[in-house]
Formats: C-alpha cells, structure tokens, sequence
C-alpha cells in the first residue's frame, strides 16, 4: 500500500496551504457550535477532513458502500466497504444469528468480495466493546495510521502557523487569543461603555477580571448569566482597544489599563537586550566551565545547559547578576519559570511580597523577553550588590510570590569596583558594606553609574565586541590578583558591565582565542602578546 | 500462492483460523493439550460445540471449537499456563490464548512469555512454513 501524503511531513510542512473549502469548514465549524473554538480543535478538524478527504480518494469505490462497524445491521444485498481490510469492499449474501457464550444476541453476515475470493464472515448487530464501532473514529484511525492529533501534534508548527495566517487575515473571523470566533455572531456594543470599562478599571485601581467589567459596564441583567460568547465578544473588542491590556496568566483573563503600565512590562531594557545573536557551542567547555552555565542565572543561556530542574520547587534561590541588578528584573530560567505566573499572549501583572517586611509590590512576568520586572526599588531599598542571593518562593495564590535575600551581619568586606577612567572600564579592590549573602565571584560595586552608562552607550554605538571587551576588562581585573588569574563567573560579571552577554557567548570567546589561558577550577589568565 | 514477506520484530501475528479450517487441521484436538487438568476430565465425556470467535481488530467471525473460549477464560487464569517449563513453540500459542488472538508482534509475545529473545520468537513464527497457523496480519482480504 502507498504512503499516504497526508501522513507526511512533506505534506503538512510544505503542500498543506489552506483553502477556500477549509475556510468554509472552519465557518460552518464554529457556526454550528455557536461558540468560540480554539485554533488547535479547529486544526485538528481540518487535519482529520484532509486525511479522510485523501482516503475517500484514495479508494473511489468507497463511495458505493457504507462503512462496516460491527454495531451495524445490514442486509443481504447491503454493500459494505471493511476498513480493518484495507478498505475491501464487499456485499452481504446472508444473515445469520450469532452465537457466543458472553455476548447474547447479534448477528453474523455473510459477505462476498469478488474475484474468486472466498467469503468471510463478520458480527453484526454488535453493540459490545469494539475499536471498529467507536463514534469519533476517523478513516485514517481505522487504518491504523496516525490520528489527525497525532499528525497535529507531530506537525503544529507548521499546520499552526498555516491556519492562523489564514484565519487573520478574513474579516469574517474575530479572535482573542487563540480562540475564533464570527465576526457576525459578535455581541454589539455601544463605543461608550469601554469608557466606563476604563474608569472601573482606574477606581479599581488593579485590573478587573472579564465577568466584573460585564457586570460593570452593564450588559447583563442580575439574573442573567454572563456567556462565553459575551465574554469573548468584550475581551475582543477590548483587545483591539490600545487603552486596555490583558495582564491575566494563562486561563485567566484580566484587563488593565496600557497608560498605567511601566514601559518595561512591553519593551526590555536595553541593558538585557543582547549583543549580538550568534549562539555559544557547549561542546567547546571543559568540565570547569560548563557547570558554571547552571550556576550563572542568565536567560540567555539554553534551557538544556540548566542540568536537571524540579518543576515543582516551592522556591529557588538565584544569582543577582549585573544587567538584572541594575534594571530591577530577574532572568526568567528553566529554574525560576515554574514560580511566575506566565502567559503566552501577554506579559502578567501579579504581587511581589517582600519576604522580610510583608509589603507588596507590583511585579510583571514578561515571558516574551524572558524576565520579570519591578524588582529595582526592592534592591535599592535593601541595597543588594550584584551577586547577591534571591530567593523566590511560590505562595498559596500563583499571583502572589515572595522574594527575599539572605541577610547576614553587616560587615565591610573589600569588592572590587567599577569606574571608568579616561573612558576606559577599570577596577579596583574598595572596602563597601553589605547586610546579604553575595557570590564572590560575580560580585561587582559601581562607583558613577552615570559614567558607566556613557560608557556602554559609547560600546554599543562602537558595537564593541565581546572579545574586545574582554581584551579591555582582563587586564583590570588580573591586576587585583596577585596570581593574576580572573574566575570566568567574574569575567562574566565585568563584561556585563559594558556589554550584555550572557555566559555561553563569554565562555566561548575564552576557548576560542589563544590569549586567554585556562588554568584549574574555571580560572583563567590573559597574555595580551598572543591576542589574535 | 500469497508472496513471502520476511517479518520483522515490528510485525504483528496473529493465528489465523482459516489456515486450521482450510488444512482440515484438528484444532479441538490441538486445544486440549492446552487445557488444564479439570477441563481435561470435564472435556472427555463433552460433545464439541463451537462459537463465533470476533476477530478484535477486523470484526471477521469465525465458528471455532468452544474450547477455545474455555482455555481463554478459565485454563489460562492458572499461573503455571506459561509456566517456564513448557517449551518455547507451545508457550508462543498460548500467548495467543491470553490475549484471545489479538495480533502481537514478537516483542510483545517475548514481554508475555518472557522466555529466550524476540529474535528467536520471530525465527520460530516468521518463517515460511506456518506454525499452528500463527501468521503475519495481513491488512486486505
């Protein structure tokens, strides 16, 4: 038997373009449940009509007989296409009654194939556990091929991508999220009652769920309940508003007010955003390095790199690293992603609670980018160094989460610090008071913020590279050694300081230049007369 | 004459009940040794009756000795039915009884009767000539 095409990838990721048949399956879809549907049961519909679309082809002669399910009564005469037989078709010659000692009444019909083939018998009027008399089967699952899940599943993207290019682009379907919806079965509403969705949201002075700003806005009576129709038609309408903002987790929609979010929970500051897109090779690390991309807390490092994570740790503890430090964010990582609230359509407003004092603050998931925001005040207020240990611990309530630092004794201890002399990065060795646990090695003081910032502006107009940066920093930072050797966590932490870069591509630019020397436990040394 | 396909490990058999009927072979007679000790005794003075045995994939029937419903429901509950003792061929069709012939592939018959390899299952039951008519699923007519 061939292959058929809609059980291959060929198909789904490069043939397979909808049609003005689907759409119009699509339309009558969700015309006759009346309800939003989710792209992914639209998707699955359409995979499993190409499927049996291909295999009604497949077999023109299917269309003279009915399909043969067990539970079936048929005739003498009935013809009957088999699809447990590869599609066989054949007609019933005679009935009889079934005998069996656990199944009691049914029938047995007699049915002739053609061409000389003798005849088989099959149950008839069977209305016991069979897989050839469930309801939901399609012809693809009865030939034992892949499922239209199955095939959805194997080929999401592509199918995914195909069908929501398509449906955004007809008037005559709406959407919020990835539900779709008709755009003429849309509730109507009069263009004044979004202001009153935009005062309660201000007098609420937090955002309101979907079902509050109904009641709110008046569009339904007390004794009538809000449907999902109506609640798709306003979370549409308000999505397409630029006043309002979805701000809810997934399965949670809750809508806020744009004008009254800080610009960060949409645009990444610019001291995340990284140089460069190349990727790091980790197959270049020794076994000194390679740990340390678990244990430097960076989002841009590869969730593989991570090692094993629990999933369900009521709380993890990171390193502050220098971009985050001064941006007031943490990195979203395989290890602190399972604690924050998330949303793939939007970034998430929920309460920071401050694990010493109780307060709460706002802070926002902002998975796009893949970091939290609203932590800056925080670690003013309890003057955290870069370096320092953050704890993050999950609460009753997925939008409430505690952070909290490990405080000891305050004590002077001598950190190196950053300054800029004669618009170069330097570093020397300062006495500077600290009242929390800090990684040694990534620990970095500032001295004039102001000056370091025109300095990582004047770096990335110059487009500095990473390698030049270490050239630049290794020196400074060797000096404050009397073995000269710099840890490549601190190498990390300098160059951060005037170029982002997560640790892979620092790592990376160490074993790739013969100036940079590795000695023992991730320590390294620099001899300027080999650079390239 | 079907053409031979050489089975692989990811080949499903099944016994195929029309061989039985076709070779005039005395599947009764092949049941009992299956039996387990009370249904020998009570088999012995029973006149043979048959059933319609319901294929669990295709829905084919056929009218086979009620014996073979006998091993399946009660004689195979015994824990010594696939003892370790009894030889490799005879454990193989009595893996088939377990299940009332749904189809399995070597693998999954090694995983019931958990004697010697896959491999040597397939051997035994992938040749040409057929064993106690277990025989590759074939899915047309």
């Amino acid at each position: 038997m061939s292959q058929r095409k809609t059980q291959t990838a060929q198909y789904w990721e490069k043939l397979f373009s909808p049609n003005d048949k689907d759409i119009e399956d699509i339309y009558q879809q969700i015309l006759e449940s009346s309800q939003p549907i989710h792209i992914d049961s639209i998707a699955v519909g359409l995979v499993k009509r190409h499927c049996d679309a291909e295999e009604l082809e497949s077999r023109s002669d299917l269309q003279e007989g009915q399909l043969y399910q067990p539970k079936g009564k048929y005739a003498v005469d009935e013809r009957l296409i088999f699809p447990a037989l590869d599609f066989a078709v054949g007609t019933v010659t005679s009935t009889r009654a079934g005998q069996h000692p656990d199944y009691g009444t049914f029938d047995v019909i007699e049915v002739k194939f053609g061409n000389g083939q003798p005849t088989k018998e099959f149950v008839a009027n069977f209305e016991h556990n069979h897989p050839l008399n469930a309801d939901d089967h399609s012809l693809a699952n009865l030939h034992g091929l892949l499922s239209p899940e199955e095939l959805y599943q194997a080929y999401k993207d592509s199918i995914y991508s195909k069908i929501k290019s398509t449906l955004d682009a007809n008037d005559d379907f709406v959407k919020f999220h990835d539900q779709y919806f008709l755009a003429d079965l849309m509730a109507d509403f009069q263009e004044g009652l979004f202001n009153i969705a935009d005062a309660a949201i201000d007098i609420n002075n937090g955002p309101l769920s979907v079902d509050a700003l109904i009641e709110q806005m008046g569009l339904v009576g007390e004794d009538q309940e809000i449907t999902d129709v109506m609640r798709f038609s306003v979370s549409n309408r308000l999505a397409n508003d630029e006043r309002f903002d979805d701000v809810g987790p997934t399965g949670q929609v809750l809508w806020y007010l744009q004008r009254i979010e800080p610009p960060e929970a949409h645009h990444p500051p610019r001291r995340l955003q990284q140089t460069g897109t190349q990727p790091y090779d980790p197959g270049l690390f020794d076994d000194d390095l390679l740990p340390l991309l678990a244990e430097i807390d960076d989002e841009a490092t590869h969730p593989d790199d991570f090692g094993a994570i629990d999933p369900n740790a009521s709380e993890v503890t990171i390193t502050l690293n220098y971009p985050h430090r001064r941006v007031g964010t943490l990195p979203l990582t395989p290890k602190t992603l399972p604690l924050f609230p998330i949303s793939y359509y939007n970034p998430v407003l929920f309460d920071f609670i401050d694990g010493r004092t109780g307060d709460t603050f706002p802070g926002w998931t902002v998975l796009e980018h893949n970091y939290v925001f609203g932590l800056g005040q925080w670690c003013e207020k309890n003057k955290l160094p870069v370096g320092a240990y953050v704890t993050i611990k999950r609460t009753k309530n997925p939008l409430q989460i505690i952070v909290d630092y490990q405080a000891s004794r305050t004590q002077r201890d001598w950190v190196r610090m950053a300054s800029v002399n004669n618009r170069r990065l330097t570093f020397q060795m300062n006495p500077a008071a600290h009242a929390c646990k800090y990684d040694e090695l990534m620990i970095i003081g500032e001295g004039d913020t102001a000056q370091i910032d025109a300095l990582w502006v004047r770096a990335e107009e110059r487009n500095l590279s990473i390698y030049e940066a270490l050239c630049q920093i290794f020196p400074e930072l060797s000096k404050l050694n009397p073995q000269s050797t710099v840890h490549a966590k601190t190498l990390y932490s300098g160059v951060n300081v005037m170029r982002r870069a997560g640790p892979g591509i620092v790592f990376q630019e160490l074993v790739t230049h013969p100036c940079f020397i590795a000695m023992n436990h991730g320590y390294w040394t620099y001899d300027p007369s080999l650079r390239d | 004459m079907a053409k031979y396909i050489k089975p692989t490990l990811e080949t499903k058999f099944h016994i195929d009940f029309s061989w039985w009927q076709k070779g005039g072979q005395n599947l009764r007679a092949f049941l009992q040794s299956h039996a387990c000790e009370s249904c020998q005794e009570f088999l012995e003075n029973d006149q043979p009756q048959t059933f319609d045995w319901i294929n669990p994939v295709t829905g084919e029937v056929f009218q086979i000795d009620m014996l073979w419903h006998i091993i399946h429901t009660h004689c195979s509950q015994d824990p010594t039915f696939l003892d370790k003792r009894i030889p490799l061929t005879s454990a193989i069709f009595r893996a088939f009884i377990i299940t009332n012939n749904t189809p399995l592939t070597a693998v999954e018959v090694h995983e019931k009767v958990m004697k010697k390899t896959p491999e040597l299952i397939l051997n035994t039951i992938g040749r040409r000539q057929v064993y106690k008519g277990i025989k590759p699923v074939i899915s047309g007519i």
